[in-house]
């Protein structure tokens, strides 16, 4: 165990002139201390003092930033935007209130436990309702830029911390893992100090799996997506789901409640990592924003806070994130007021200062308000885990947040000004839509090769190497793994989770499945579109599983360049409109979200690079009945294949029109009525057992996910182009093959359950386009009756399986 | 009472069996600057500061830090025997930086009922065969070994 500090003694450092100040150098002192707080801020501030009459505390300046800064407050998501579309200018007060927050409350579901407002989103769960499930995904770009490994580490270990503190506490049973890196494979000019996409990829994948499989956690809801945008700033997306008793899901401080800290100690990990969120990364040494996991240490955090839980030793908990100390108290002492005796944290660094104490972000660190009469209890329970707990101060109601440092007053702040002083910015935003340049003539690869390059292809490519690293099994309730298949290897849709060791009732059949929607290339033709599309690929994901859609739920996470620029803030206005639009339109409520914004860097040539727009919506949706569940592999020969939805022209941001080096093109958009009934439809059918497989088309279109299937299930497939549901005539094999209309899936149907199948799906558009042989080839028959294609499943499984690392 | 004295403890791979991180890790180098690399051996190198007899250091090394079926340890004299050519790089956390791995060492340590540790410190050391010079040997490893962020690093030839 880290040693730990006795009776630190360094002073209050009290900031004697700072009322005196003029703005430039207020802006200085801003800017060296790493507060990240800008002209209008830091004289909010100031104005603030100079009403108290004194001077401020260094540790009031640096609760103030960490609390106003764009990770704790989502200051762009939340201020008024002035945003210019064409000739019309309209004002959005609150983007957050107006497109995300609206869409979710007119949606009504019953069902939605709690919504931005835990520390994750929180929906009803189980044969009974007896139960909810947590779920939260997080981004932590920053600090996989600077150390991928440390970075994916403590993004993980913050997001299972999320779903530990999401009402009393969820027992985390599934972790996901997205990354958005540059291609590896490409030779990029990069900056001195920045890593390899390379090196960024095997530490982040490093990161997840050191610390999820010690977590005992499974990790098997990932993706990878590989863009040279990603270059200087990688984006990582963890998340983490977990089951909590329904009766848990309600947490309140009362006055009297004694704030304690429990799980590792205090350190200088990670100072400043809030208000760093607020800053581009510009090659500067960052080494104080770098913190390491300790996983062994969360495990015993949280075995101790679930028992803890069970006995209803405390009323709330939260997370130790960005911000430490500081963020967690103010956060929970909101409404009440906290007092807090700073000095008796542990401490395992002596040359700490108080305000370094308060801020700073060593990991695996949760916040508790145990009523004085379970103290002794709930010591107990973290001490028979071997988990350190102190109590630092007590929750009182005074509306401040009052710290003492060996007695003396260290901070003293209204909790009012640190939750509304905050000056109101309006930010510009304008959108103006790329320049299309169809290109109608298409090249005369053949189609063999344009299969197997489209397999081959980064973003499709196996990812076996990768999802092997990642203990998948563990805790024995991944029913539906995310490889599928003869020999699992094949592409799974989703994974679904049956949570019996959370909820320890075998009986209960209950599962859930995790999907993630995401889709860059369309964002960067039309992020209004880019919305409909992520969220559209998250719901067909989780619903070729066998998920029940009606009961989805959604979580964004918007990565976006600088919010300064109006037209980078303009495309995020777009996609937050897409968000909400997509959200009423398919009846899906969103739970949870997070932005990340700022990133941006400077190149080799010293040119500021942006990422492109990045949305990820995940959906996360109940299986009712695990055994009915679906994967995405041919089951059998003489099965009849059926296509959900019509094909279209939809070329526009296709991996087809990347690889053959085609650009521009309409974005596809999704029919949200149609895709409706569809879906529910599809669900019907598969919650009667009369689905055999089921996989949906994303990149690549219907050629590509016929392939997957084929060679998943070691069988071939015919299908006859002529029968495919279309939305107007089309002529063209390879727009028919390759074209990526959303809201499409490809169902097997055994032959003694078509009649009871097609019953089933009366009325919506579900076609026979083909069926199932034993012999593993694919063979398409063309619009003139003639066979078009007829090769063996084998190389093209071959070239799907080549990869750039392993 | 036995006087406080820093042991150093070397756990590396038995070289009969195959050792796939070394591998790619030499596939990493290469592509990383240093063409020339031919094989690259990785070992772990424990520093221990406490009062420990001989028979504390040989309990501990074989039955914590090493697995005595596919490792082998060597307590090292200073400075360490060495075998080349090669350059030996080693690669250790800042000490401003935590390191769980220790951490869990000390905790592991005082329940198999050995003294208190006063420090311990964990490096990896890369063997790595190549007719390359130090600074090809040494950009290719900042590129690819470690991240000069969080790590401190040497480089010495051996021969």
């Amino acid at each position: 165990m880290t040693e730990k500090i006795e009776n630190p003694t360094l002073p209050v450092q009290v900031l004697s002139d700072f009322n005196s100040l003029g703005i430039k150098e207020l802006k200085n002192l801003s800017a060296q201390n790493l507060w990240s707080l800008n002209e209008k801020e830091i004289l909010a501030v100031q104005a603030y003092f100079r009403s108290l009459k004194r001077n401020p505390t260094r540790a009031e300046i640096e609760t103030v930033a960490q609390s106003w800064s764009e990770h704790c407050r989502h200051k762009t998501f939340k201020s008024p935007i002035r945003y210019q579309e064409g000739s019309k200018t309209v004002l959005i007060k609150n983007l957050f209130e107006e497109t995300i927050a609206r869409a979710t409350r007119q949606t009504k579901k019953p069902w939605c436990l709690s919504v931005f407002k835990d520390n994750a989103g929180i929906v009803s769960f189980g044969k009974k309702g007896q139960w909810a499930l947590a779920f939260k995904v997080e981004t932590h770009n920053h600090p996989c830029a600077i150390e991928p490994k440390g970075g994916a580490e403590t993004g993980l270990g913050g997001v299972i911390r999320d779903v530990l503190a999401a009402g009393l506490g969820a027992k985390p049973v599934l972790s996901t893992d997205i990354f958005c890196v540059a291609p590896p494979d490409k030779k990029l000019s990069l900056p001195p100090k920045a890593l390899s996409p390379e090196r960024i990829l095997r530490g982040l994948i490093a990161g997840v799996r050191d610390y999820g499989n010690r977590m005992g956690i499974p990790t098997a809801a990932g993706g990878l997506y590989f863009d040279e945008g990603y270059a200087l700033n990688p984006l990582v997306f963890v998340g983490s789901v977990g089951v909590l008793p329904a009766k848990a899901v309600k947490k309140e401080i009362r006055p009297g409640d004694l704030i304690v800290v429990a799980g590792g100690l205090t350190g200088k990990d990670g100072l400043h990592g809030a208000t760093f969120s607020s800053a581009n990364l510009n090659g500067d040494d960052h080494s104080t924003a770098v913190q390491i996991g300790h996983p062994l240490n969360e495990k015993r955090v949280m075995e101790a806070l679930l028992n803890a839980r069970d006995k209803k030793l405390y009323h709330s908990v939260t997370d130790c994130g960005a911000g430490g100390l500081s963020s967690a108290i103010t956060e929970m002492a909101d409404i009440v007021g906290a007092r807090v005796q700073l000095e008796k944290e542990s401490l395992k660094a002596s040359d700490m200062e108080p305000w370094e104490i308060w801020v700073s972000e060593s990991q695996e660190r949760m916040v508790f308000a145990v009523p004085p009469s379970n103290l002794k209890a709930f010591e107990k329970v973290f001490a028979d885990e071997g988990v350190e707990s102190r109590v630092v101060g007590e929750f009182v109601k005074t509306g401040r947040i009052e710290v003492l440092w060996n007695g003396r007053p260290l901070i003293n702040l209204s909790l009012k000004f640190i939750s509304n002083g905050i000056p109101v910015e309006e930010k510009k935003a304008v959108y103006i839509p790329p320049k299309g340049n169809e290109s109608r003539a298409l090249p005369k690869k053949s189609l063999a090769e344009n299969l197997k390059n489209i397999l081959s292809h980064l973003n499709v490519c196996s990812r076996e190497w990768l999802i092997r690293q990642y203990d998948h099994e563990v805790q024995g309730g991944t029913v539906i793994k995310p490889l599928q298949g003869t020999r699992h290897d094949g592409p799974g849709d989703a994974s679904v989770i049956w949570p019996q060791a959370a909820t320890k009732d075998v009986s209960d059949l209950s599962g859930f499945a995790v999907g993630h929607g995401l889709n860059p290339a369309s964002g960067k033709l039309d992020p209004y579109q880019m919305a409909w599309l992520c969220a559209d690929e998250a719901l067909r994901n989780i619903l070729c599983v066998g998920a029940d859609i009606s009961r989805a739920a959604f979580l964004d996470n918007f990565c976006w360049g600088n919010p300064e620029n109006p037209q980078v803030l303009g495309s995020l206005v777009k996609a937050a409109m897409g968000c909400r639009d997509a959200s009423l339109g398919f009846q899906i409520p969103f739970i949870s979200g997070k932005d990340s914004l700022y990133n941006e860097s400077k190149d080799a040539s010293g040119k500021m690079v942006s990422i492109p727009g990045t949305l990820l919506i995940s959906a996360i949706a109940p299986v009712p009945n695990i055994e009915k569940a679906v994967t995405m592999d041919m089951k059998g020969p003489g099965n009849s294949l059926y296509l959900v939805g019509q094909t279209g022209e939809d070329m526009g941001g296709s991996l087809y029109h990347e690889i053959n080096g085609l650009a521009g093109g309409a974005v596809p958009r999704v029919d949200a009525r149609c895709a409706r009934r569809n879906f529910a439809a599809v669900y019907q059918a598969m919650s009667k057992g009369l689905v055999a497989s089921a996989h949906d088309l994303s990149e690549g279109g219907l050629l590509t996910a016929v392939a997957e299937m084929a060679f998943s299930g070691e069988f071939g497939a015919m299908i006859d182009l002529d029968a495919l549901p279309k939305q107007k005539p089309i002529y063209s094999a390879e727009v028919l093959l390759f074209s990526e209309t959303p809201s499409r899936i490809l169902l097997e149907v055994k032959p003694e359950h078509e009649a009871a199948f097609l019953k089933c799906v009366k009325g919506s558009c579900v076609k026979r386009v083909g069926s199932s042989i034993a012999n593993p080839i694919i063979k398409i028959i063309g619009l003139d009756g003639l066979v078009l294609f007829e090769e063996s499943t084998a190389p093209f499984k071959a070239a799907w399986q080549r990869t750039v690392l392993s | 009472m036995i006087a406080a004295s820093t042991h150093r403890i070397e756990v590396s791979l038995k070289s009969e069996y195959g050792d796939a991180e070394s591998s790619s890790l030499a596939v990493v180098l290469k592509s990383s600057g240093a063409p020339t690399v031919s094989k690259v051996r990785k070992s772990r190198l424990y520093e221990i500061r406490g009062s420990f007899t001989a028979a504390h250091i040989n309990r501990l090394s074989r039955d914590l830090l090493c697995d005595p079926i596919t490792e082998d340890f060597r307590v090292l004299s200073q400075p360490p025997s060495t075998q080349g050519p090669f350059w030996r790089v080693e690669v250790r956390l800042k000490p401003t930086v935590l390191d769980p791995e220790a951490d869990t060492m000390k905790n592991a340590m005082t329940e198999m009922g050995f003294p208190a540790p006063d420090f311990i410190r964990i490096a990896s050391i890369y063997k790595i065969e190549s007719k390359c010079g130090k600074p090809q040997i040494e950009s290719s490893a900042v590129r690819s070994l470690l991240n000069p962020i969080i790590h401190l690093y040497s480089i010495t030839a051996c021969s």
